[in-house]
């Protein structure tokens, strides 16, 4: 699953850091989310629609392709 | 900002030191020369570690209050308790099969309180295993 966060905070000029604090996860974990590494429980990642007042899809891109695979 | 939870860290600050204090006097003054008063002695000194480690904790606590909420938030953190949670599963994993060398072992020794003490390791782990899965299946 691919995602628009790192983008989205740039836009905003907060750092990994703020956007930790305010979603109450640890910087690593956005970091993480970032580059794809892992991929949020739902209630995460309505956290983050919710703060960047987004729909989940609007941020989360789901690939067919990569999930059929398991 | 998060509140410290004093009455936990001080409960826990007691507790090292009731440990600490309570081995040390049975190992060196009422198990004096026994088998395990050595034991009570070594805990003892691994309670003094924990116990300036937690006293460094604190004080870090009240010079830096954000510490305690990031503390908290990487305790909290799903991401975190994914990782340990994938630990622990592969730590698992991994111990069946020492378990397994070490039931050869037992097994070879012909020591039967070893070889008991290695069978009721495998219930203990299989039966946790089973019943864990059970609770979860029930939960999720």
């Amino acid at each position: 699953m691919k995602n628009r966060l790192e983008k989205l905070r740039k836009d905003r000029g907060i750092s990994q850091e703020q956007l930790a604090d305010a979603l109450s996860v640890s910087r690593q974990t956005i970091g993480s989310l970032e580059k794809g590494r892992y991929n949020p429980s739902i209630i995460l990642a309505f956290k983050i629609a919710h703060y960047f007042g987004m729909a989940i899809e609007e941020i989360f891109i789901y690939e067919e392709e990569e999930n059929e695979k398991y | 900002m998060k509140n410290i939870k004093w009455s936990k860290e001080i409960f826990k600050l007691v507790f090292l030191i009731i440990i600490t204090v309570g081995s040390f006097v049975l190992g060196e003054f009422v198990f004096e020369n026994r088998h395990f008063s050595s034991a009570l002695l070594g805990i003892s000194a691994a309670s003094i570690g924990l116990l300036v480690f937690h006293l460094i904790r604190i004080i870090n606590f009240i010079k830096y209050p954000s510490a305690y909420k990031k503390e908290q938030i990487n305790l909290k953190d799903e991401r975190n308790l994914m990782l340990i949670r994938y630990a622990k599963s592969s730590s698992y994993d991994l111990e069946i099969f020492i378990i397994f060398g070490i039931t050869i072992y037992a097994i070879y020794l012909n020591n039967v309180g070893f070889a008991l003490a290695v069978f009721i390791l495998w219930i203990v782990r299989l039966s946790s295993f089973f019943y864990y899965l059970s609770k979860n299946s029930k939960e999720f």
